[in-house]
């Protein structure tokens, strides 16, 4: 059993360079860290850090609280809270159940639906809709490292039928409830639910087998 | 709401795992989700499933001075204490680490504008995190890095003058083991070593004072 580590005060100098000019040859500038350090790093209270991580993420937060509220002073709201929220319990974050900016989309498109429990308008027009919907498609990768997992989806989706593939993309991303799908669809309840089932089964499936 | 069924469970799952079932139905479905693992187990596969369908909404700019607004706003909630500024260095020198190849856990992550690696033969090694508390404030943080070598790596910054302190580990079976000693300087150090043990069964990292007083205690959570 080591007394010493293989680091120590010692080991390692005490002075680094400042981190936005990068740690050297071997070293990786703060907005190059992976996204799970740049998250637990938020706990040291560091403004560099901090910086780095609102600039990674700030648009997908801000774009899935959007997505909701429909409203660009109530999604800023959304995404401050986001980020306040993952400021306080980057702790509890786990890399095994999603990457950062699972969670980060999850966190901003709960407290978005919170936000807008009651009664709003529908967030989105038929238009609107269907930019999003080719978006989802065929849109560019966030970031390699999930390019694979990425494309899969966007092909599964790509694959489902185009009413069932809106039914989801009204859902997951808009936050619309099958009620709403329905009035937004101008078809029954029942059909609505229908599409949502078929769909999810469908992407399972496709994302199962492939 | 009556109990449901598996098959009436199939039914609700997808608007579940989408967020959109209304109350009433929610709680019957999450009642049944308690307590049939099957149906969990559909449910999780299909909550990903959603949670991922969220990433793929089309990026959108912000309004012009969000960034600052929020930074403001973080910094005015978390009242940035300057002591703890030292911590980034050594934050940034765990990344160095990682970066140096200790695994090949920063291939992966790191490469962002090369292609993935092929074929990743073994489950990619994870960095866990735990924070340091003393006196019930943050004091640092812990990294656990479950690669080969499985390592720790420890950032504190404390109230106390203790000079030398030792790392208690311990294991969720309660297993306990001292890995080792290091110093702090004005109730700061940072230390790492290689380790003997699953990090993923760790429960806390204790420093102990050669008095044996426990001066800040991090948490795993799994
Ligand atoms: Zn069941």
């Amino acid at each position: 059993m080591p007394l010493r580590g293989f680091w120590s005060r010692r080991a390692i100098p005490a002075r680094l360079p400042p981190v936005s000019h990068g740690v050297g040859r071997a070293g990786v500038p703060v907005d190059r860290l992976p996204d799970d350090m740049l998250l637990a790093g938020l706990a040291t209270g560091d403004e560099e850090i901090a910086v780095a991580f609102v600039r990674r993420f700030q648009r997908s937060v801000f774009a899935t609280a959007l997505a909701v509220v429909g409203d660009r002073q109530l999604a800023e709201d959304v995404a401050q809270q986001t980020f306040e929220r993952a400021w306080r319990h980057a702790q509890v974050f786990d890399s095994r159940r999603g990457s950062v900016r699972t969670w980060l989309t999850t966190i901003a498109h709960n407290l978005a639906v919170d936000t807008v429990r009651t009664v709003r308008p529908v967030p989105v027009t038929p238009d609107d809709l269907a930019a999003v919907l080719d978006a989802v498609a065929t849109g560019p990768e966030h970031h390699v490292i999930n390019a694979e997992s990425t494309a899969r989806l966007r092909r599964a989706i790509a694959a489902l039928p185009p009413d069932q593939a809106r039914a989801l993309v009204l859902a997951a991303i808009h936050g619309l409830t099958a009620r709403e799908i329905a009035e937004f669809e101008h078809i029954p309840l029942g059909t609505a639910k229908t599409r949502i089932r078929a769909g999810m089964s469908k992407l399972r499936a496709t994302l199962h087998a492939e | 709401m009556a109990d449901v069924t598996c098959e009436e469970f199939r039914e609700l799952a997808s608007e579940l795992a989408l967020g959109i079932l209304p109350g009433r139905e929610r709680a019957a479905a999450l009642a049944h989700r308690d307590r049939c693992s099957t149906c969990r187990e559909h449910l999780d596969a299909l909550t990903t499933i959603s949670d991922d369908l969220r990433t793929l909404v089309p990026d959108t700019e912000p309004p012009v001075g969000f960034e600052t607004r929020l930074l403001d706003h973080l910094h005015a909630r978390t009242r940035v204490q300057r002591r703890r500024r030292r911590l980034l260095a050594t934050i940034t020198a765990a990344a160095l680490v990682i970066a140096a190849g200790l695994g090949g856990w920063s291939l992966g992550t790191l490469t962002q504008h090369q292609p993935p690696t092929a074929a990743p033969v073994s489950p990619s090694p994870r960095l866990l995190t735990a924070t340091f508390t003393a006196d019930h404030r943050d004091a640092g943080q812990a990294f656990a890095y479950t690669g080969t070598p499985p390592w720790i790596y420890m950032a504190v910054d404390t109230e106390h003058d203790t000079t030398t302190v030792s790392c208690q580990l311990q294991t969720t079976d309660g297993h306990l083991v001292t890995i080792g000693q290091f110093q702090l300087s004005n109730g700061y150090g940072y230390w790492g070593t290689p380790i003997n043990l699953d990090p993923t069964t760790l429960a806390t990292a204790r420093l102990i004072a050669t008095n044996g007083t426990i001066i800040a205690t991090a948490t795993f959570t799994t």
